[in-house]
């Protein structure tokens, strides 16, 4: 399958923002009719070709996030920057050939298969009245392949499990041949081999070149397979960095409202987050 | 993992990739579907005239009389069932596809009442003739307006997407719109309130060439653009977010659909009054066959929707001959079960 591969280079010459793929300067987004800030001054930077996971509790603005890198919520102040470009200033066809977002959640109103889901992807490359082409029909297939999915192309969406409906939903992101993925909360409620096979497949992407940056609960396993990481609380960032860097006890500790120790895992050497029992006098009442 | 041969035997044998082999055959199988309806128009009626001799007036032979009634009264009637049904079931699946639900249709959404409130009042102001290719406009106004309150009612009990919400506005705004016929028609002189009591519950009676050119002018046009609409809607019928996402520009295929969709309705119910339920049964019978894509469905919508009013019509017109019976009693009738088995699969 060729890709558009994304040299380390491809923004060589320009100040150091341009190389990051996404890019939120002091953003501030609120939301009509909510009494405070969804995200309140929040900087960080997805660097080309990376893994990045965007962590925090429930309400923390996780999915906010990602909706002001992607444009599709406005910035009351500060900057989302997608591609070195203000993102709100990206027409959605062409945001589509940089971007494959996979949505928290979509429902299906109508009967659909698997190739016609998939298919979407690739509507962002057609011309307004041209049929797809065999390039176009290659690449859905490439996708669906990618994602272990293609025999499930004739199926009907409504039909399928929750981790197959992940995959086809990836495969359509795929399908959309996009330079970044960005997926929000991609293994929510699957089951373990589920979750590792998609942490793979986006680890995967992420090795030859694409940036993949994803929301997710999972620490233990986002410190595993992410290059770096931003942990959010009530629209702030509270740590940014590597795995290491970002997953400290006194942290992790704070932010979720809970003692947790963190060590090493054994089998993986990447840091571990193990909740205690509340022997500990709890943290200070973190809101509700 | 490889695909299994028999999916890659079926992905080389279909050319549009879509559903195996039987889409050509689906489509050939409608068109001639519409075709015959069109030729049964032209035999059946008052009198019979047999196909040899309609086939003959067709090519402007036969005796006189014959030419009479089959190129002067029931051609340009069973064009206009088919431009009239072809473009509320186009509408129905338009609307479908914008508000993401299945029971999406203009007469339930009180669009095709507001249609009628509009030429209504415009007719017995006496603005306009029957014939008039000003009264699809004045039905536009007024669907324009339903559509405006119906949402305005949505958006006050939570939402359009929520389907008792929309049906619940569509029932409220409909209920209003019948109110202001009533009102219209009581302060009207008695023949005119028989005439707009029979125009409003649908009828084709009357349908000459002038009015299938007025129809036909309002109609091809718009079809053809929310054809052109069909990839946007097909995003769209995923979540406004994820339309935006995959490349949709959202807010204006929104206001295209509603507007071209309503002018649509409007030209249908400005010649032929409130036919209901023609927007829900064909679609959905439609995506049985070939599924939701709206590139296949759109297209296919107006042309059985066009067969199914000219069988609608057919039997309006023969089952009481020589009185006819109103259009919309007959798609009522097979559109209301329909409606309740869907509406018990959608709550």
């Amino acid at each position: 399958m060729s890709r558009p591969m994304t040299g380390p280079d491809s923004g060589s010459g320009s100040a150091d923002r341009s190389a990051m793929e996404l890019h939120a300067a002091e953003v501030v987004v609120r939301y009509p009719g909510s009494d405070r800030s969804a995200l309140d001054g929040v900087s960080m930077a997805v660097p080309e070709g990376v893994l990045y996971a965007v962590l925090g509790p429930n309400g923390a603005g996780k999915s906010t996030l990602l909706r002001a890198l992607l444009g599709l919520v406005p910035t009351s102040s500060g900057q989302a920057l997608l591609g070195g470009r203000p993102a709100e200033d990206w027409a959605p066809r062409e945001r589509a050939r940089r971007v494959g977002v996979v949505p928290q959640k979509e429902d299906f109103p109508f009967p659909l298969t698997v190739r016609d889901l998939v298919s979407m992807g690739r509507y962002a490359h057609l011309g307004p009245l041209s049929a797809p082409t065999a390039g176009d029909r290659a690449a859905v297939a490439d996708a669906l392949e990618c994602c272990d999915s293609s025999a499930l192309t004739q199926r009907y969406v409504h039909t399928l499990s929750g981790g197959e409906l992940q995959r086809v939903r990836i495969a359509r992101a795929l399908a959309q041949e996009p330079r970044t993925l960005v997926l929000d909360e991609p293994t929510a409620s699957l089951d373990l081999r589920h979750e590792m096979e998609i942490l793979h497949l986006m680890r995967g992407e992420a090795d030859q070149g694409r940036t993949v940056l994803y929301t997710t609960h999972h620490l233990d396993l986002a410190a595993r397979f992410a290059d770096r990481m931003v942990l959010l609380d009530r629209g702030r960032v509270v740590a940014e960095g590597t795995p290491d860097e970002v997953l400290t006890a006194d942290v992790v500790e704070k932010v979720f409202g809970w003692p947790v120790e963190v060590g090493t895992d054994p089998v993986t050497g990447t840091p571990r987050v193990t909740p205690l029992d509340r022997v500990r006098p709890p943290a200070p009442p973190q809101g509700e | 993992m490889r695909p299994a041969a028999g999916g890659a035997a079926t992905e080389g044998a279909s050319p549009q990739g879509r559903h195996g082999a039987a889409s050509p055959a689906i489509v050939l199988g409608l068109g001639l579907l519409l075709v015959v309806s069109v030729l049964a128009s032209l035999l059946f009626g008052a009198v019979s005239i047999p196909v040899d001799q309609v086939l003959d007036a067709l090519r402007g032979g036969s005796d006189e009389t014959t030419r009479q009634i089959v190129n002067g009264l029931r051609l340009p009637r069973a064009l206009m069932a088919v431009l009239v049904g072809g473009g509320l079931a186009l509408a129905g699946a338009t609307f479908q596809a914008l508000l993401r639900n299945p029971l999406a249709e203009p007469y339930i959404l009180g669009i095709s009442g507001g249609a009628a409130v509009g030429a209504v009042l415009t007719l017995t102001l006496g603005l306009t003739s029957e014939a008039s290719w000003a009264l699809p406009l004045a039905a536009f106004a007024g669907a324009l307006l339903a559509i405006v309150l119906v949402f305005a009612v949505a958006r006050r009990a939570g939402g359009p997407l929520d389907v008792r919400v929309l049906l619940l506005a569509g029932v409220v705004v409909g209920a209003f719109f019948s109110a202001v016929i009533a009102l219209i028609l009581a302060l009207s002189d008695a023949p005119s309130v028989r005439s707009a009591v029979i125009w409003m519950m649908g009828s084709l009676a009357g349908s000459d060439w002038t009015r299938v050119g007025i129809v036909a002018l309002y109609t091809l046009p718009t079809a053809l653009v929310l054809m052109g609409l069909a990839r946007s809607l097909n995003l769209l019928s995923l979540g406004e977010e994820t339309a935006s996402v995959l490349g949709a520009d959202v807010e204006r295929a929104k206001r295209i659909g509603f507007l071209v969709a309503s002018l649509l309705t409007a030209a249908g119910v400005g010649v032929a009054g409130v036919i209901g339920f023609v927007g829900l049964v064909v679609p959905h019978g439609v995506r049985l066959l070939v599924g939701a894509d709206n590139r296949i469905l759109l297209p296919l919508s107006f042309l059985t929707g066009g067969a199914f009013l000219a069988w609608a019509d057919l039997v309006a017109r023969t089952v009481v001959a020589p009185a006819e019976l109103p259009i919309g009693v007959i798609t009522a009738f097979v559109g209301v079960p329909l409606f309740l088995l869907l509406l018990r699969r959608s709550l």
